[in-house]
């Protein structure tokens, strides 16, 4: 009994961490850097930042896997690919997280056209789909929008906007997708390190900081590490890419809940165009 | 379904802002200036005024080789400093042939020269004027603007026996009308209608206007305003207070001018005028007789009364038409202005009667030296000394009946073209009374108060800049909310990053702490802290000609002597998009939340010709808004703009007939200029 407990009391706080409607950043990349994920330019901006889309140099699939706290009830999946074409750029994301008692699944696209070349806009379309085992299902759509610029060769900011406006999918009570906002900017120090400082803020928790450095160390490592404030955790992160395929994994520490593991794949393409 | 034709609105009005074209820059310039004012302040007033001061010197630019001081100071964000160094220039090297060689003093930067340059000309062509053709070639504006909110307030569907039944529509409505006779003479005249209000109970004023003829320099008769030195004895209009902009603490306001603001109490209504008696000498009298909104009520001992004035200038019910009027002021007043090379003083003298008695509520203690007298005498003394690299300023002023002297003594230092620091010294005394005041002060009407202000703008880098004041004050009386003598500290600390023509950012840090009464009642029960703190960080990426980004992550902290804490929050994002040389769309989507009163936050907000804002937000939810200009044709221009509000964590709006059982807020403005 104290164990289904002591798995229910994990499960619910973890759910009130990623679940419904709160979606992290995707892909071990992103938390590898304490979750900033808004400037990192790879297969997931469909889901993180879909304006970065048009600036990848080629398409690419991508698929992550998030594991929390060590707990197999609580895993997210995500499959996410990105087509850049022109001044466009085109995402396709699904993903899942939860286990037969409760699911929080996602498919949506995502499409940025690139105005000028330091300046990008995206928006995107998410259909939502929720189960509790006994209690029924629920469905609903959401929209996000995101625009990114170069404000010099080093530097770039970004904000987007999850679920501008936050409407009910149920009327008997407040049931509501979270709205969240990031605003970001990532500095490069030189060809090989960067920094990315981000501000989420999430219209039911509190303002999330967070910050990551990544240092690559050659053409085919890369180390990486960060924080964030909300429930605090640190990460550390390794990448490691050869021809077409890069793959990343991170760790995450939070004080309470221990350690969160993060596996991504990706796969590029020919190049752009 | 609402929701469906708003989204509809919305969308059309984008795609309208996309496809056609034009504008004239005149108002992108205005609103440019006006914001990097504004932007900064922490307040809801109407910056109407502010407007049409920068808007007439943008018509009216200053030739400036033939300039003096004085005129230059008019220019916004020019110190006084930076005034001389411009004219010790011109009398060293001659007169300038090109604005930009402007680049050669070393106390101006390049950004303030970019400003410089819509307000002053190098070329002097003298107005023509002939008078056979007298109406030739007169200019005629004309500006009709509508705003609607699409959610009523319970005040239109209360029965019509309710005193409190709005009489009157949505609508709000205005009109103005100018017309520039010649080089001399011009007239104005503007109606407004509130919403809820009946046109027959809405505000009309108008002026004639005659400038720079012969000895008179301005003649107004009409709606005016008037402020003198550094607006102690008398200042109405707008006139900013403590800012980021740390050295703009000293007024630069010297004589009479038109009123175009919808302040519909605000002003003077007579007659005024300013003669040039010497170059170096002029003469301001002015004369007003008005009836104001006051709450009034007969006293056994004192006989017809007022206890408050009333300046909201809504009449949009019986009860607020009530006190529509009940109260008439007369003021009369004059000034003399002198300049003795580097010295400039003015004398001002200004005199108010009211045709009731003001009543002084006994139990209202923080009142008690307020005066109950019909009428009262102001005069003033105000000075402008220059010295090299250091510039004094000041002001005396006293009440005839109650002879106490309050003063403001300032001192502007050039340290370094680099390092600019600013000293100011106030004490106004608590039973000092005047009636338009707007000199700087921690409460608004200048009185029971005694402060140092100390600013500092440093420019350590290149492109970097810090700039930082602090403002440490007293109360030796009560005020409204402080049973007892009270004391305060204001600080703030900026630091920028400004890459010219590409990107902008700033830091900024600023506390207050202010003693005030533990609770909000009438009972004593002794001060505490409050304390409030801000975190701002702003970032403005110049993408291209045509593209502007800009973005603002806002913190607020408010605590009650570090116990009962409230928080509030803000960011937004703003896209600004010139689609052409002339045609530009202005959006915003902001997120806000703030617990309680204490901790909201402020965002300046662009809006239609004429209208500047900085509202407050309270409670949580997302707003947006996008505003597009369409020039119709060579005379006429239409603006649209469309802003919504969500709130998150209410169900209703407001407070008694002003209440909107409503979450979300639809504003739908236009508006249509003529120049013919």
């Amino acid at each position: 009994m104290t164990k289904k407990l002591l798995v229910f009391t994990l499960f619910m706080i973890n759910f009130r961490l990623f679940g419904l409607g709160y979606y992290p950043t995707i892909g071990a990349h992103a938390a590898g850097l304490g979750g900033s994920g808004l400037l990192i330019q790879n297969a997931f901006c469909a889901s993180n930042n879909p304006s970065l889309m048009p600036w990848q140099k080629n398409a690419s699939l991508g698929f992550a896997y998030n594991n929390q706290f060590l707990l197999s009830d609580v895993n997210q999946s995500h499959l996410s690919f990105v087509l850049p074409f022109k001044h466009f750029g085109y995402g396709l994301k699904c993903s899942s997280f939860g286990n037969n008692i409760l699911k929080d699944q996602l498919i949506g696209a995502s499409v940025a056209h690139e105005f000028h070349p330091d300046f990008s806009f995206g928006a995107g379309i998410n259909y939502h789909f929720f189960s509790i085992r006994n209690y029924g299902s629920n469905q609903t759509t959401t929209f996000d929008f995101s625009l990114a610029a170069n404000i010099n060769s080093k530097l770039k900011s970004s904000f987007m906007v999850f679920n501008p406006f936050a409407r009910k999918f149920r009327d008997i009570q407040d049931e509501r997708m979270t709205r969240t906002f990031r605003f970001g900017i990532k500095y490069s120090i030189n060809d090989k390190v960067f920094i990315v400082s981000e501000i989420e803020k999430n219209h039911i928790y509190k303002t999330n900081l967070k910050t990551g450095i990544n240092y690559d160390y050659n053409k085919q490592f890369s180390f990486r590490c960060g924080i964030s404030t909300l429930q605090p955790n640190m990460s550390f992160g390794i990448g490691f890419k050869k021809k077409n395929i890069q793959i990343e994994t991170a760790h995450t520490y939070q004080l309470n809940l221990g350690l969160s593991n993060q596996l991504s794949f990706i796969y590029h393409f020919a190049s752009k165009n | 379904m609402l929701a469906k034709i708003n989204l509809i609105l919305a969308i059309l009005l984008i795609c309208i802002s996309i496809d056609i074209q034009a504008q004239n820059k005149e108002f992108d310039i205005i609103r440019d200036v006006i914001e990097k004012y504004i932007d900064n302040i922490e307040s809801e007033v109407d910056y109407n005024d502010l407007y049409d001061q920068i808007e007439y010197l943008y018509k009216n630019p200053i030739y400036i080789n033939r300039s003096n001081y004085n005129e230059l100071l008019k220019i916004p964000l020019l110190t006084p400093q930076k005034a001389q160094a411009i004219l010790n220039h011109i009398n060293t090297y001659g007169p300038l042939k090109n604005i930009y060689e402007l680049q050669v003093i070393e106390s101006l930067d390049f950004e303030l020269i970019l400003i410089l340059q819509y307000f002053i000309r190098t070329d002097y062509t003298p107005p023509i004027f002939d008078k056979k053709n007298f109406w030739k070639n007169s200019t005629h504006e004309i500006v009709i603007q509508n705003n609607r909110r699409l959610e009523n307030s319970v005040g239109y569907s209360l029965p019509d026996s309710n005193k409190n039944k709005f009489l009157g529509d949505p609508n709000k409505l205005s009109v103005r009308y100018r017309c520039q006779i010649n080089p001399y003479l011009n007239i104005g005249i503007q109606g407004e209608k509130d919403d809820g209000e009946t046109f027959s109970n809405g505000f009309l004023s108008g002026f004639v206007n005659l400038k720079k003829y012969g000895a008179i320099q301005q003649l107004i008769i009409g709606d005016f305003q008037a402020a003198f030195g550094q607006g102690l004895t008398f200042g109405s209009g707008l006139a900013f207070g403590k800012s980021p902009y740390v050295l703009n603490t000293m007024r630069l306001q010297n004589g009479i001018r038109v009123s175009r603001s919808f302040n519909e109490n605000e002003f003077l209504r007579g007659i005024g005028t300013t003669i040039k008696i010497h170059p170096n000498l002029m003469i301001t009298g002015f004369y007003s007789n008005k009836k104001i909104d006051a709450s009034t009520k007969n006293d056994s001992i004192a006989g017809d009364g007022f206890s408050s004035l009333v300046n909201t200038g809504n009449y949009r019910n019986l009860t607020e038409l009530n006190k529509k009027g009940l109260l008439g002021r007369q003021i009369m007043g004059s000034n003399i202005s002198m300049q003795l090379k580097n010295l400039k003083f003015g004398f001002t003298s200004v005199y108010t009667s009211y045709d009731k008695t003001p009543l002084i509520d006994s139990k209202k203690s923080y009142r008690a030296f307020y005066s109950n007298e019909k009428e009262h005498f102001n005069l003033g003394l105000d000075y402008q000394y220059l010295f090299k690299n250091i510039l004094l300023y000041g002001e005396f002023s006293s009440n005839k009946q109650i002879n106490s002297l309050s003063y403001i003594n300032g001192i502007l230092i050039s340290l370094d073209k680099n390092l600019e620091i600013n000293i100011l010294h106030r004490n106004y005394q608590k039973d000092y009374q005047t009636t338009f005041t707007n000199a700087i002060g921690e409460s608004v009407d200048n009185r029971n108060e005694k402060a140092i202000y100390t600013g500092l703008s440093l420019k350590p880098y290149r492109n970097y800049s810090i700039n930082a004041y602090a403002d440490f004050y007293q109360f030796d009386w009560l005020k409204y909310l402080i049973d007892a003598p009270s004391k305060g500290r204001d600080m703030m600390i900026e630091l920028q990053y400004q890459k010219r023509k590409k990107y902008l950012w700033y830091i900024r840090y600023r506390k207050e702490e202010k003693e005030k009464n533990i609770g909000s009642t009438d009972n004593i029960r002794g001060l505490t802290l409050h304390n409030r703190e801000i975190i701002r960080f702003h970032l403005e990426n110049i993408v291209s000609k045509n593209i502007t980004l800009k973005n603002r992550f806002e913190q607020t902290f408010y605590n009650i002597a570090m116990n009962k804490k409230s928080t509030g929050l803000l960011i937004f994002q703003d896209l600004i998009i010139k689609t052409n040389k002339n045609h530009s769309i202005i959006a915003r989507y902001m997120y806000f939340e703030s617990e309680d009163y204490n901790s909201r936050v402020y965002a300046f907000e662009n809006d239609l010709l004429y209208t500047f804002s900085v509202p407050a937000f309270q409670n949580k939810g997302t707003r947006f808004y996008i505003m597009s200009k369409i020039k119709l044709n060579k005379s006429c221009t239409l603006w649209l703009r469309y802003s919504k509000t969500f709130y998150d964590n209410i169900e209703s709006i407001g407070s008694s007939y002003d209440q909107i059982n409503n979450h979300q807020l639809t504003n739908i403005s236009f508006q249509l200029s003529c120049h013919i």
